[in-house]
């Protein structure tokens, strides 16, 4: 008797077995779901925790986030050059057991061991807007600078012609986004005899300084016939220098972003072009690939593993098309 | 498995195990079939209600959003009565009327009143004109001014007017008329709305797990849609194929990756905007998945009792029926005695009755077969020591001797001869059956030694049917009853004793006769010969010799109840034995 009743049970629980094997069949993302449902947590370390250009990559994020059904928590130093800000993040982020992390690293090289930190706790890494010097990375979403420095000198060929001096104003001269600018640049104005290259002068970030170079620059026994900032800062440096000269005596200024300055400057005509880089898609796709590597188990991708974020000239006359409103006024302030 | 469940005590052949299998396949079946026509039938409703359900919430947005632009409509209503009833344009009790309004509504950022030139006469908030703005060029102005008072509504959009203030809005323009100088002119209303509102509105609706609404335009561009910027940058596509030529009605489309979905477009009042719902057939799946996953559940967990029970319940019928089988293994072994006490259904407990009954029949049965073996046995026993019987061979030999001392020596070779006959026939190699000639030839073989013996003390005669001498008889059967005859009868006698012998068949038997005129027997001896052979003992025995009794229990146990000797005896008159035996021809045994 005892020995049947072992048998019922042992038949019932084949039976349970099965029934659990099909429901597996039918439903598999259903019994997936039910029984697990991980919380995955995304760690989005930016440069800095101000700046509209990071609440864009933030938005960009959330929306992924809603999309993907993951937590991503904004982490970010309160400067951009601190590195070791970003460095101590990246650490507690591994410690507190995130499942990702989406990072914009400050430094191209100095982050290394952070990397390898992650790399070795196994929790995936993807880069967005630039790039670090090790590969212990799942996979990189940037905006291609070279292109974008490229795209640039087209622009600057266009308005002074093919017979002009070019003067450039980057912004400090190890980073790895104003090398490839600068690089792209001077590769596009190499197919031309004729333009002219002043030498390279960095702002350091600071407007005052971007603004007294401008101030050198228009002085100089040869006066540049175009001048270019490679990012946000010497940009409206040099649009504000240029500002205080009538309209007549301004030469075209062309440089990076969209901050509401930047677009009165636009608007105005001292800024003649921007390239508009995609901080809204950096963060949707930053946090969608950290998904990918979460979900595919893997440290480091397949294939494809640099990808790049499409950039956008505007200028007065498209500023407010609809396809770029979005891009440029990503906020309702 | 089969060997599996055989090995545990389960016979897939067994009853119990085809009765606990056919409920539980009769239930399964059952259950499957009302689970999966009510997963059909939820199916089935769920997919008409589903483009139902989400008209009605896209019905529900619409409505809201009707409310937020009446809202917008009636206010500018107020605005253009305010602005007529002056009869010189009051900038001052404008501007106090205007800032009530904006006081108790947070969603209006600006209201302005321009001239027809686009110069702006009135500004209702603190924001700042841009310098480069360049108002008659702005679709909004263009469209108030083309339209005589009708309400324009745009679509949202970046204001640009304002300095440092980029914000997304929605612009009510209109036509209006006023009073400046006593002179009526005409000027352009303009208020702007903040689409946040509207924004969070839409991007509050979810259809389903991951649908949502969009906003399209009367041009079918899509003014609102929560990944507005993937698309515009090509990370994300919209497919809107079907959609610019419906303004009503659900209809099933895929999107940009082929995954199938519903579509509801609703239109807007007030504006010419269609609502666009998107519901994933997925998100459906998905609760018809988790009904599946459900009712197999739900199987399984009611498999597991239905075969619980009908384990049970074929147990209780079938045990009795085991117990049954357990107590014939018990007989088989040899166990007779065994009586089965089965409670249960009547036919078991029949079954049960008529076992016993059967039991102790073929218990009864082997009792017989042993006892009579036993007999057997012992009589063939005795049969073999009467072939030898030593008395005889040493009274015969002593007769051989004296006879070759006295120089009989014709004598001494007939008695040889005849001696020798004699032992012949009872080995006869060994068989138990011998024809009639040859049991007649060893009677008249031992009669002729007996004769010797007893110096012709007696005759003996033979009257033999010739149709007999070829049948088969059993060996030794005469040779007792004369020996009888010769030491109980004749030997006593004074006169010349005759004894004759007869054999013939009558129907189907074949009947020997051995008759003498001796002493004869009381009835006490006689009937104590022919005692049931079963209940002889050593008196019986002594009595009446080996010979008689033994003679007639071998007849019977041969050849049946029907068959064996008579005895017809009076005292001095003689005694006459009657042999019955089958007729048996040829080789027949």
């Amino acid at each position: 008797m005892n020995r049947r009743v072992v048998i019922v049970g042992l038949m019932s629980a084949l039976i349970v077995l099965g029934m659990l094997m099909l429901i597996n069949i039918t439903a598999p993302d259903i019994v997936g779901e039910g029984v697990e449902k991980p919380e995955v947590n995304v760690a989005l370390i930016l440069k800095a925790r101000h700046g509209e250009y990071w609440q864009t990559v933030n938005m960009g994020a959330e929306i992924a986030a809603k999309e993907f059904g993951v937590d991503v928590d904004y982490l970010a130093p309160e400067e951009e050059s601190d590195y070791k800000g970003q460095i101590e993040m990246i650490r507690a982020a591994v410690d507190r057991n995130y499942d990702g992390i989406v990072l914009a690293p400050s430094d191209l090289l100095l982050l290394e061991p952070a990397l390898d930190y992650a790399h070795d706790k196994n929790v995936p890494v993807i880069l967005i807007d630039s790039m670090v010097g090790t590969w212990k990375y799942y996979r990189s979403v940037t905006t291609n600078n070279y292109a974008a420095g490229e795209r640039l000198g087209k622009i600057a060929v266009e308005l002074a012609g093919e017979e002009c001096k070019v003067g450039i104003i980057s912004f400090v001269s190890g980073s790895e986004n104003a090398i490839e600018r600068e690089k792209g640049l001077r590769d596009h104005f190499s197919q031309y005899e004729n333009v002219v290259i002043r030498d390279t002068m960095y702002s350091m970030s600071d407007v005052k300084l971007a603004s007294q170079i401008t101030d050198f620059m228009l002085n100089e026994l040869r006066p540049p016939d175009v001048i270019i900032g490679l990012n946000t800062i010497s940009t409206l440096g040099i649009a504000k220098e240029m500002a205080k000269y009538p309209e007549s005596e301004q030469i075209p200024v062309i440089g990076f972003d969209s901050t509401p300055q930047e677009i009165e400057y636009l608007e105005s005509g001292v800024i003649d072009n921007a390239i508009v880089q995609n901080p809204f898609n950096m963060g949707y796709i930053g946090v969608s690939e950290a998904v990918e590597a979460i979900t595919s188990m893997r440290l480091i991708a397949v294939d494809n593993k640099d990808i790049e974020v499409n950039t956008v000239i505007i200028n007065a006359d498209n500023l407010y098309d609809p396809e770029n409103q979005k891009l440029i006024f990503p906020f309702n302030y | 498995m089969r060997k599996w469940i055989k090995k545990a005590g389960i016979r897939v052949t067994g009853f119990r195990f085809i009765l606990a299998m056919s409920f539980a396949a009769v239930i399964m079946l059952s259950m499957t079939f009302v689970g999966f026509a009510l997963n059909q039938k939820f199916v089935q409703t769920s997919k008409e209600n589903l483009s139902e359900n989400s008209r009605e919430i896209i019905e529900q947005v619409e409505r809201n959003l009707d409310t937020y632009l009446k809202g917008m409509i009636d206010l500018s209503n107020l605005l253009v009565i305010d602005i007529n009833k002056f009869k010189e344009l009051n900038i001052e009790e404008l501007d106090r009327d205007i800032e009530t309004i904006m006081r108790t509504r947070n969603d209006i950022l600006s209201i302005s009143l321009f001239t027809t030139e686009g110069n702006m006469i009135y500004e209702g908030t603190n924001l700042k004109l841009k310098a480069t703005a360049d108002i008659p060029s702005e679709q909004w102005f263009i469209s108030a001014t083309q339209s005589n008072g009708n309400i324009n509504i745009s679509p949202p959009h970046v204001q640009n007017l304002y300095k440092n203030r980029h914000p997304w809005v929605i612009t009510l323009s209109r036509k209006v008329n006023f009073r400046t100088n006593h002179t009526m002119g005409e000027g352009v209303l303009m208020i702007d709305m903040n689409f946040s509102m509207i924004e969070d509105l839409l991007n509050g609706v979810t259809l389903g797990k991951r649908g949502y609404v969009f906003l399209l335009d009367n041009e079918n561009n899509i003014v609102y849609h929560h990944q507005q910027q993937l698309l515009y940058s090509g990370v994300k596509k919209e497919n809107l194929e079907g959609v610019s030529e419906r303004s009503l009605g659900s209809f099933v489309q895929s999107d940009s990756e082929g995954e199938s979905r519903i579509l509801t477009i609703y239109p807007a009042r007030h504006v010419m905007w269609k609502l666009v719902g998107v519901y994933y057939l997925s998100d459906l799946t998905a609760a018809q998945k988790d009904l599946t996953q459900f009712i197999i559940l739900t199987l399984a967990i009611g498999m597991v009792i239905f075969i619980s029970v009908s384990f049970y319940m074929t147990d209780r019928i079938t045990k009795p029926i085991a117990e049954l089988e357990d107590s014939m293994k018990a007989v088989e072994n040899g166990d007779f005695d065994i009586r089965i006490d089965v409670q249960g259904e009547y036919e078991v407990v029949a079954l049960a009755k008529r076992f016993n009954l059967m039991t102790a029949k073929i218990k009864s049965l082997m009792g017989q077969v042993v006892d009579e073996q036993e007999a057997k046995r012992k009589s063939d026993l005795s049969a073999l020591q009467a072939q030898i019987n030593p008395h005889f061979l040493y009274n015969t030999l002593d007769s051989v001797i004296w006879m070759a001392e006295n120089g009989k020596h014709q004598e001494v070779v007939k008695m040889v001869t005849a001696l020798a006959r004699l032992f012949r026939i009872s080995i006869s190699r060994g068989r138990n059956v011998i024809t009639v000639k040859e049991e007649l030839a060893h009677a008249e073989n031992y009669l002729t030694i007996q004769q010797m013996r007893y110096k012709d003390q007696f005759e003996y005669t033979f009257d033999v049917d010739e149709t007999v001498l070829e049948y088969k008889t059993m060996k030794l059967i005469l040779q007792p009853i004369i020996e009888n005859a010769i030491y109980h009868g004749i030997r006593q006698m004074v006169d010349l004793g005759e004894i004759a012998i007869r054999a013939y068949s009558e129907e189907d038997k074949l009947i020997f006769v051995v008759e003498d005129n001796g002493l004869g027997m009381n009835e006490d001896i006689r009937s104590r010969i022919l005692k049931e052979y079963d209940k002889h003992d050593e008196k019986t025995v002594r009595v009446g010799g080996v010979g008689v009794t033994n003679v007639f229990e071998r007849i019977q146990l041969m050849y049946g109840k029907d068959y064996g000797i008579q005895i017809e005896s009076e005292i001095e008159e003689g005694t006459k034995v009657t042999l019955t035996i089958p007729v048996i021809k040829g080789d027949k045994a």
